[in-house]
């Protein structure tokens, strides 16, 4: 069924890709094989979880040594396939309106067969089970989004993040390469099962293999200081493949980290400690730089900067229980990861497509061109409330959920001695809490609530119900997991037993009290909803009809939109409090004189690691290797002295 | 027939305790001023008052705007379930304490953005500030919850806040209780972060957020502050004071909130509000006196 499924998709792309002359044929192929495709690959991971067993789905030969066409569908690929497949699907079919109404889209060939390859692609990268054809799916995702990623190549910015994008995933590439050829020479095979199972247990090259391991998932998952292209790339995407590249490409990355945890089958402690530092400064640093910006998609990037951290303090929670011994450890922090990368994949992709249909409908990105969206585009911003309401992680919406998930394993690495590792995984995630709400706060604030500050905000309009549906799904997705996490945590709990070599039946065991008390969250969270609906009934009989209509009291003042509070000015506390690691550019003309003339004022913020660190490093490069050319148009005695210099220092060396 | 006395007594705290507590504050503050003060029951009347009355929106809002008043006091309601108010809570698991404070963050949530809703520069500043001293403050909640949670075995409000046979010489203990005061009155709005009697509009940070709000929706939030300041408060109570048996456990917890209320009353009568570029220093100190505390206690 899983072979079905990929073929579908993949024959979809290349009729597409011929019929692309007929905009309308290749519109109609494209989304018939994408839905069939997904379905179909859903059905087949429904399967295999219902079955329970991990099936081999299609074994062929390939010409290329120690490679084999082979597909497997045990927990943990089923999980990701469930995830890669369910976002793809609603965003493809919101894709398809959303191109339809950009000019600049709409003339594309490429977009509709690029994005089914994509598509098509993760499928199996994470159903493979030999690093080849691991590597050849990783290999075509990487440059299927590359290709969409720089697709409106007619502007200067975009180009520039394609390029980034391209060397940050070629640069993971590379060290996947030397991550498999190292187990792959260590096991005497490329089949994933055959590593984990010849593999000889020596932790000698535990710390080249994280450290690949960081290089190769990790850039693509966008773990700090390796998430500098995620900021660019995915403004530039249009927004149903930004969707799709955050809220599921970079979980391929947390994916890849999970097998390779799983191939080892123990890692030592320093991968704990290593991948929860990695994770709060990712989650701390990914909340502080979003607040900071001001361009949506830019915001929403720097989120999942954040939300990849938060995943990443779970994984190191996991391999904190793996190397300690404490299944219930490793279980409950792997399943607080996985089950965030679920629920990040839904409400990311949810503001993602949300983001879309504000671009559309304002002509740009800036939060600040938006203001009072809630009345102009009532359906977009309504399940856009969802989304940043999910994101910031509060109850009765799925986010809360694992997060909560991911506390209860700090608080549980606490009793395996590691005190300092708990305080700091569990007061980082309070402060991640704490500041994505502010973030959520300002992003929804300013663009949807208050009054419209561009006339393009006063005229907006909701888009038609084919880009309205594929969100509503999300956000009714969302909710579901809140409410009723039951049914995604025995998913979460399958994939995790195989993360942990467990049987499930052990690891629904250990984990039954943390479910059943996710399952009272859920109540919980319904009874905050039928409270809350009994007070607005108790409001609608004790006020009857005596509602006023009026203007906002402004103080004697009538306010109006240039008064408004700005992005910039609500999250001046905080970026202020936190200037030493923001580093925020402020462009400031201070009204002067009696009578001042107008006045200006605009921060704006940089990445630290790429405009901070590497384009410095890297220019920096550059004029030394420029000033070395300079001196080589000079006489041919310099070239002896330098040769016989070297000779003198390999000498030196070798003696 | 037990649970629904359980029910009933705490019925009874979740709507008396929190005029009488904050009448009883604003009482203490008029004897230190040398006034005689409103009665204690003021708070009461007022809420009864604002429930008759009718409301006026603005024309700016949305239904956002109407959402807030009735989610922030449903999530603070929901919150009451899991502390233990007659000496028992309604609900306890293994890491309830998490969703307590994530329901205080809930009403924080739709508070704020139906301050924002109303598109005035003056709750724009209001809901900003908030944001920013709350996510300071909620490491340090947490934080402190967890060194409890270390000490008692378990995540849950109702083991954590056991009551103790006396007051705990433990350094971490005491560190976690300055820590827990200081977000009780960030959290809360309470002198020296707030000054909830101001009537500037520059300087508030909680009542410049609902300035908007009238009639039903006033009543619900007042009612949901005060209950978030009683929920907070007798977790606090429970740490330090020792159940006395001749009054039971409702006994001693009421005695508790009301010595606190004087506390609070009389710290609200001595200080002034600190300025609020110093507010975040305050927020920092607990979040460091909190990681201080759970570190010690892991030693």
């Amino acid at each position: 069924m899983l072979t079905v499924s990929i073929s579908i998709l993949l024959a979809g792309a290349a009729v597409s890709a011929l019929t692309a002359q007929q905009p309308r044929v290749a519109a109609v192929v494209s989304l018939a094989s994408l839905v069939i495709g997904c379905v179909t690959g859903i059905a087949a991971a429904m399967a295999s979880v219902w079955m329970q067993a991990g099936t081999l789905e299609f074994v062929g030969s390939w010409s290329l040594p120690s490679a084999r066409l082979a597909l497997s569908l045990d927990g943990l690929s089923a999980f990701f396939l469930l995830t890669v497949l369910g976002v793809c699907l609603l965003a493809g079919i919101y894709g398809e309106a959303y191109v339809r109404r950009s000019d600049s889209l709409s003339q594309s060939k490429s977009v509709r067969p690029l994005f089914l390859l994509l598509t098509v692609s993760m499928a199996a990268v994470v159903c493979a089970q030999n690093a080849i054809l691991f590597l050849f799916a990783w290999e075509l995702m990487a440059l299927a989004s590359f290709f969409l990623v720089i697709i409106e190549d007619e502007h200067a910015e975009v180009r520039r993040a394609g390029f980034l994008y391209f060397v940050c995933t070629h640069t993971a590439t590379l060290a996947l390469f030397i991550l498999f050829s190292i187990l792959g020479k260590a096991a005497g095979t490329l089949d994933f099962e055959g590593i984990r199972t010849i593999m000889p247990p020596g932790e000698s090259r535990s710390v080249v293999l994280l450290l690949l391991g960081m290089i190769g998932f990790g850039m693509k998952a966008g773990i700090a200081p390796f998430h500098i292209w995620l900021q660019e790339a995915h403004p530039a995407a249009p927004s149903h493949v930004s969707a799709v590249m955050s809220g599921v490409v970079i979980k391929v990355g947390i994916y890849g980290f999970l097998r390779l945890i799983w191939m080892l089958r123990s890692v030592p402690d320093f991968w704990a400690i290593v991948l929860i530092v990695a994770g709060v400064v990712s989650g701390v640093g990914g909340v502080l730089f979003a607040l900071a910006q001001h361009d949506l998609k830019r915001l929403l990037a720097y989120h999942s900067v954040e939300n990849i951290g938060i995943i990443t303090l779970g994984l190191g929670l996991g391999c904190l229980g793996l190397s300690h011994h404490r299944p219930e450890l490793a279980l409950l922090g792997f399943a607080g990861a996985i089950l965030h990368t679920l629920n990040h994949a839904l409400f990311k992709s949810l503001l993602f497509l949300g983001s879309g249909a504000f671009y559309q409908a304002l002509g740009t990105r800036e939060i600040e061109a938006g203001g009072g969206l809630l009345k102009a585009m009532p359906w977009t911003s309504a399940l856009s409330l969802v989304g940043a309401a999910a994101i910031s992680g509060i109850p009765p919406l799925n986010g809360f959920v694992s997060e909560w998930l991911v506390y209860m394993a700090s608080t549980s690495a606490v009793t395996v001695g590691e005190a300092r590792l708990a305080a700091a995984s569990i007061g980082g995630l309070a402060l991640i809490g704490g500041l994505a709400l502010a973030c959520f706060t300002k992003a929804y604030g300013i663009l949807c609530l208050g009054v419209p500050r561009t006339e393009a905000a006063r005229s907006a309009h909701d888009p038609g119900p084919v880009m309205i549906v594929p969100m509503a799904a999300l956000a009714a997705l969302c909710a579901f997991i809140g409410l009723w996490p039951g049914p995604a945590l025995c998913l979460v709990e399958r994939a995790a037993a195989v993360v942990c070599g467990s049987a499930p039946e052990a690891a629904h065991l250990a984990l039954a009290g943390f479910v059943a008390n996710a399952r009272l969250i859920g109540l919980i969270g319904a009874c905050v909803i039928v409270i809350a609906a009994a007070l607005a009934f108790l409001r609608f009989l004790l006020l009857g009809d005596r509602v006023a209509l009026g203007a906002t009291w402004g103080c004697g003042f009538a306010p109006s939109a240039r008064t408004q509070y700005t992005a910039s000015s609500y999250a001046q506390p905080l970026t202020r409090a936190f200037a030493p690691v923001l580093g925020v550019h402020t462009h400031a003309r201070a009204p002067v004189g009696y009578w001042p003339a107008d006045s200006t004022f605009s921060t704006h913020t940089e990445d630290r690691i790429l405009d901070g660190l590497l384009i410095p490093f890297g220019s920096a490069t550059v004029s030394l290797l420029a000033w070395v050319k300079r001196r080589q148009r000079s006489r041919l005695q310099y070239y002896m002295l330098s040769v016989a210099l070297f000779l003198l220092i390999l000498l030196a060396w070798k003696l | 027939m037990e649970t629904l006395r359980l029910v009933a007594s705490y019925l009874m705290m979740v709507i008396l305790a929190p005029p009488i507590m904050l009448g009883i504050i604003t009482k203490t503050k008029a004897a230190v001023a040398g006034r005689k003060g409103p009665p204690v029951l003021q708070p009461l009347y007022d809420t009864i008052k604002l429930l008759g009355k009718g409301a006026v929106y603005s024309k700016t809002t949305t239904w956002m705007f109407r959402l807030g008043p009735v989610v922030s006091l449903a999530a603070v309601l929901a919150a009451a379930s899991l502390v233990p108010l007659v000496g028992a809570p309604l609900i306890a698991f293994n890491g309830d304490a998490i969703l307590f404070a994530y329901l205080f963050a809930l009403g924080r949530f739709v508070t704020v953005t139906a301050a924002l809703d109303t598109g005035s520069s003056f709750e724009g500043m209001g809901a900003s500030r908030e944001v920013a001293f709350s996510s300071l403050a909620e490491p340090a909640l947490i934080l402190s919850f967890a060194s409890l949670a270390y000490r008692s075995g378990g995540l849950s409000l109702a083991q954590m806040f056991a009551p103790h046979g006396g007051p705990s010489a433990a350094a971490s203990a005491i560190l976690a209780l300055g820590s827990l005061f200081v977000v009780l009155l960030a959290e809360n709005s309470r002198i020296p972060i707030d000054d909830p009697n101001t009537h500037l509009e520059l300087t508030m940070i909680h009542e410049v957020m609902v300035l908007d709000h009238g009639g039903p929706d006033l009543a619900f939030i007042l009612h949901g502050a005060g209950l978030k300041l009683v929920l907070m408060t007798s977790l606090l109570v429970r740490l330090i004071l020792p159940e006395m048996p001749a009054v039971g456990a409702v006994g001693s917890l009421v005695l508790g909130l009301a010595a606190a209320a004087v506390v609070i009353g009389l710290v609200e009568s001595s200080m002034a509000r600190l300025r609020l570029v110093r507010v975040p220093q305050l927020l920092v100190a607990a979040i460091c006196a909190a990681t201080f505390g759970l570190i010690l206690t892991l030693r």
